[in-house]
């Protein structure tokens, strides 16, 4: 009784409940946050919740409130017009340019990060001078370029822009995140006889991975939606990558709504499977990254 | 044998000098400390060492072979960092044979010598974990684990336990002082206390800005410091400094007036003074005695501070009046030069003292135990065996504490 007694005169509000009082917020501060929140929550997901539900309603009942025919027609459909090679094709190109760029990255970033050498602030500035280039301005002289050494139609030239375009912020990034892992690793690594190379890969690689995975994940997002590049780049059908394969449902003369719903939602889909695992990852590696730059 | 040389080594960051020509010769399974201040170049000195700066000019010799253009790892040197620097993805086991493995070394070898040196560190129970399972004692052990386990000629210590508490610096210092007898290798230590120093070291190198300011046994460098400086580095509380000027010179013999009108002959050799010359008198607070002094060698003190530590007790005073001000000016913390202040004396006596604050005591002072420095702060050479005159009750009490350290 007594100790009741006296955390009731411990606590501020004099409340006699021996749990420890939590900052509590203004009832209608939390009314407005939570109605906030569910609007910015029904743009975001609606659209999406609306695509993959639409993706199985037959065109007569596509944009009807309250009939619902189920099918797997529209699915049927993108995959009979050849959707799933703009999916290997999408797959293809954007894995081989996040796995060179992350490669080519780690090792900039490393150099950037941990060795001394004159004129270096001057080059990292010039990386970081990438990504402030508009991509439609890229979009002619690379055009000419790929042209003239044959790179235009195919997935090597998707590959050697994505990477390109990717590198800056990747390297951004990444130097932020390593200035985060103490120098003494490096060392240790050095008086236990590893060669530079082998420094990077088997030590920093794997204490960075958090913030390499981060930086990955979001350079993929970026090159599977990428449209720009690719419908410059690209013309033959072959080659074509998922966002140029959804644009080709927008016909002329008629839209099937359903197709692009179905393709919509494949397009999504390997977006989620990648993102939603790595989401704790992802955050905290940005975060670590965003500390110093 | 694996001795350590350094030949007149030099490092330089374009301007700065961090270390100057320094010579220093490492006897096979020392155990050497290097201190100094912060900034003074010993991280730097122990880096040049493990090759991880390469150094400007000199050379490096280990049992006899020049290492200096050497890599690191094949320098037979092993390093322990102030931050561990443990692979935090690996287990304490893959630490530990990591250099190891780089080597060559055949599995069931790395695993036989992991396991032994994890039997020697206490740490075998430890060696699946990963470093973040485990506290600060425990990750400095693994730390000292992988230098160990390459049973290289030398191990490098940059600061091993300022990351430590302090309860647990004391347990790991008689450790390394164990294990320092346990393994056949020279250790390096570097630190800027200098207890740990005093408590671990065969011999002690003492450091300021890149230069080497004395070189010795511990109880060399309390007795017979070579200057000022390390007068004032090595010892806690520090030394009193006291300025004084050269009365009259003898055959072995300097008298002195000192602050509050005291004279005293110290017997040291008065090469390059004369009478008139300003000097320094030093002498430790530990030295120095509450009582009258019947040959009249005592200070009057104002005592302004006391703290009491159970075992003793150091008194805080000032040679003289202004009592009131002194004693503002230590709670604000001002008073951090105290053994440099002109007329503040720091007094260390037994723990049952029965000084009062604000009262006025004598202190004995005994000519033989004091030091003597020049204009320049290098001392003045002591007569033959007068330097090891110590009182009689710290001469009986000096060595029993320095062993009670180690054995502990």
């Amino acid at each position: 009784m007594s100790r009741d007694a006296n955390q009731a005169v411990a606590t501020p509000e004099g409340n006699p409940d021996p749990q420890p009082v939590s900052i509590r917020r203004n009832p209608l501060t939390t009314a407005v946050i939570l109605a906030a929140t569910f609007v910015v929550w029904t743009f975001l997901v609606f659209p999406a919740v609306w695509i993959f539900v639409g993706s199985f309603k037959t065109n007569e009942t596509m944009f009807s409130a309250t009939a619902f025919t189920f099918t797997l027609e529209n699915y049927a459909t993108i995959f009979r017009v050849g959707f799933g090679r703009f999916i290997f094709n999408s797959l293809f190109i954007c894995l081989v340019a996040v796995v060179i760029s992350t490669f080519v990255s780690v090792i900039a970033s490393y150099v950037f990060s941990r060795k001394r050498f004159r004129r270096k602030r001057l080059l990292f500035g010039a990386v970081i001078l990438g990504q402030l280039f508009p991509w439609i301005i890229l979009v002619t002289p690379l055009f000419i370029m790929f042209a003239r050494i044959g790179l235009l139609n195919s997935h090597a030239g998707m590959i050697f822009s994505y990477v390109a375009i990717s590198i800056p912020f990747s390297v951004y990034l990444l130097v932020g995140y390593l200035e985060t892992v103490p120098r003494e690793l490096d060392e240790a690594a050095v008086m236990d006889g590893c060669s530079q190379f082998r420094i990077i890969w088997t030590i920093i690689f794997p204490v960075m991975l958090p913030g390499i995975v981060a930086t990955a994940t979001y350079a993929f997002l970026l090159m599977w939606t990428e449209f720009l590049f690719a419908l410059a780049f690209l013309t033959r059908t072959s080659l074509k990558t998922m966002p140029l394969g959804l644009a080709q449902f927008f016909g002329e003369q008629s839209i099937d709504w359903g197709a692009i719903m179905a393709a919509s939602a494949v397009t999504t889909l390997p977006a989620l499977v990648l993102f939603l695992p790595l989401q704790t990852k992802l955050s905290a590696g940005l975060t670590a990254g965003s500390v110093k730059g | 044998m694996a001795d350590l040389n350094l030949r007149r080594v030099s490092k330089r960051f374009g301007d700065v000098t961090a270390v100057a020509e320094i010579d220093l010769e490492i006897a096979h399974r020392e155990f050497v400390v290097i201190v100094g201040p912060s900034g003074c170049g010993k991280s730097t000195l122990l880096r040049v060492i493990a090759g991880l700066e390469e150094l400007t000019t000199g050379e490096i010799h280990v049992g006899g072979e020049p290492v200096h253009r050497t890599p690191p790892a094949k320098r037979g040197i092993a390093m322990v960092f102030q931050n561990y620097a443990l692979y935090p993805h690996k287990t304490v086991a893959g630490n530990m044979g990591f250099a190891l493995r780089m080597a060559k070394v055949p599995g069931p070898e790395i695993e036989r010598r992991v396991i032994e040196a994890a039997r020697i560190l206490q740490i075998e129970d430890l060696l699946e974990r990963k470093p973040r399972q485990l506290s600060g004692g425990q990750r400095q052990r693994v730390a000292i684990g992988r230098a160990i386990v390459r049973e290289p000629k030398v191990v490098l210590f940059d600061e091993p336990l300022s990351n430590l508490d302090a309860a647990l610096r004391v347990d790991m210092r008689v450790e390394l002082a164990r294990l320092h007898g346990s393994i056949d290798a020279t250790m390096v230590y570097v630190t800027h206390d200098q207890t740990e120093a005093m408590t671990m070291a065969d011999k002690i190198v003492v450091l300021r800005e890149g230069r080497i300011e004395q070189v010795g046994s511990p109880m060399t460098i309390y007795h017979h410091p070579a200057n000022v400086f390390v007068a004032g580095f090595i010892g806690s509380p520090r030394m009193n400094l006291l300025p004084g000027t050269v009365r009259a010179t003898a055959d072995g013999a300097v008298t002195v007036d000192v602050a509050g009108g005291l004279r005293i002959t110290v017997p040291a050799e008065a090469t390059g003074i004369a009478a008139g010359d300003p000097v320094t008198l030093g002498v430790r607070p530990e030295d120095l005695a509450i009582g009258p002094d019947p040959q009249g060698t005592a200070f009057d003190l104002d005592v302004y501070v006391i703290e009491p530590l159970g075992g003793e007790t150091i008194l805080y005073g000032q040679i003289g009046g202004q009592i009131e001000e002194r004693i503002e000016e230590h709670d604000a913390g001002r008073l951090e030069d105290r053994a440099g202040g002109a007329r503040t004396l720091v007094v260390k006596t037994q723990g049952g003292a029965t000084v009062r604050n604000r009262q006025r005591v004598p202190v004995r002072v005994v000519p033989e135990v004091c030091h003597l420095f020049d204009r320049a702060g290098v001392a003045l050479p002591r007569p033959a065996g007068a330097g090891d005159v110590t009182p009689p009750e710290t001469e009986a009490e000096e060595p029993e504490r320095m062993q009670g350290e180690k054995l502990r």
